[in-house]
């Protein structure tokens, strides 16, 4: 999107040099000539000043999901179909089905990522970026990512709702705030049945821990006007490691567990 | 990585915690089967690792059997390597058979020719 306003010289000086027939393809392309950017944001910005990188606090290394430290999760004030879907989940769960959440949350593919909170609790680790004006995490399961821009930006105001959202983020001393709207109508606020819709907005304070220096914990208030009476908390923990470096996971390269029409997870075994 | 998929699978089954890429309600986990066998297959691949495995009955006819694994990114933290098997090598496995009888598992371990034990964590 900006991307194409900001680079938009080089690619047509490109084209310009190119084959006639790349020329005729970009004559089609449907992104208006017109477009220029409303504002350049500091994170994208020619004069950027990383000294003040040097105040934030080091949260460098991976981190790993402390599941077993996850408290019990709060039971929300759902309404309407939210509630409905929450009561039966949590019908199944009782019955002992171990398929009871994977059959009220439907996949296409087990590769589908889960969008946010889920990408920050697969059980793989996180690592956080630190440039000017933005914080990027990335996820080593299916090597997802989230732009957190703290430039001052304010959030879009009409969002295409996407599995991770649009994000926005401060700091206030050593917590990154993060707000995050633009998230896909029924994705979960965490696995136990309880789902969001597209007005959502989750509010991240994410530090670390004063007793750790080795522990983040990530707070989550989910408000949604359209799925809850009340606001919604839940709280992660991670565990630091500093050994390791993420490795590049591609979930299509060999995925044999495709999800059938019943959204039941099939496994491909030997001349299947 | 270095993330303990077991103990993931535990806090799972509690309905508390995501899996990764899927459940793992397809295989009898309470269930080990151990055999002896020859590695047809290494795969070191995402989202899991497989190996391939013949495996004789008491009978003498042979099953290949699909053993499937977490992640590289898994198992490199607890001394796998993409040459940890190749074929032809005898071994002995240790799985949670599927649930519904067909030749596949979930690994636990695997006892390598040379005797070193290398587990599915």
């Amino acid at each position: 999107m900006k991307f194409w306003a900001a680079s938009s010289l080089v690619a047509l000086a490109t084209v310009c040099l190119a084959a006639p027939s790349i020329a005729q393809q970009s004559a089609s392309n449907p992104m208006p000539q017109n477009v220029v950017p409303d504002k350049v944001w500091p994170a994208s910005a020619e004069q950027v000043d990383y000294t003040a990188l040097q105040k934030l606090p080091d949260w460098r290394g991976l981190w790993s999901p402390m599941m077993g430290e996850a408290a019990k999760p709060e039971i929300p004030q759902l309404k309407g179909k939210y509630k409905a879907h929450y009561d039966e989940i949590q019908t199944l769960i009782k019955t002992g089905d171990p398929e009871a959440l994977l059959k009220v949350e439907r996949r296409a593919s087990a590769c589908e990522p889960p969008g946010m909170p889920g990408i920050m609790t697969q059980p793989y680790n996180l690592e956080f970026l630190f440039t000017p004006g933005r914080v990027t995490v990335i996820q080593e399961a299916y090597m997802q990512v989230r732009r957190i821009f703290t430039d001052g930006r304010p959030l879009p105001e009409d969002p295409d709702p996407t599995y991770n959202g649009s994000s926005i983020g401060h700091w206030e001393g050593d917590t990154l705030v993060v707000t995050t709207i633009g998230l896909r109508d029924g994705g979960t606020m965490g696995r136990w049945g309880i789902t969001y819709s597209d007005k959502v907005k989750l509010t991240e304070r994410i530090h670390l821990d004063p007793a750790n220096k080795d522990v983040l914990i990530v707070e989550n208030t989910f408000e949604d006007p359209e799925a809850l009476i009340a606001p919604w908390h839940s709280v992660y923990k991670f565990k630091r490691e500093r050994g390791f470096d993420q490795i590049e996971f591609v979930c299509a390269q060999n995925d044999r567990n495709p999800i059938n029409e019943e959204g039941e997870v099939e496994f491909l075994g030997v001349g299947d | 990585m270095r993330m303990k998929w077991l103990a993931a699978f535990a806090v799972a089954s509690l309905a508390a915690a995501a899996t990764a890429h899927h459940s793992f309600s397809m295989f009898d986990m309470k269930k080990d089967v151990t055999a002896k066998g020859t590695v047809t297959e290494f795969k070191w691949t995402n989202p899991h690792a497989w190996m391939h495995v013949d495996v004789a009955d008491a009978k003498g006819a042979t099953t290949n059997w699909a053993i499937e694994m977490t992640s590289p990114n898994n198992l490199v933290s607890v001394g796998w390597r993409r040459s940890s098997l190749k074929p032809g090598d005898k071994v002995t496995v240790t799985y949670h058979p599927l649930v519904n009888g067909k030749a596949g598992g979930s690994l636990v371990k695997v006892v390598l020719p040379d005797g070193k034990v290398l587990e599915n964590k």
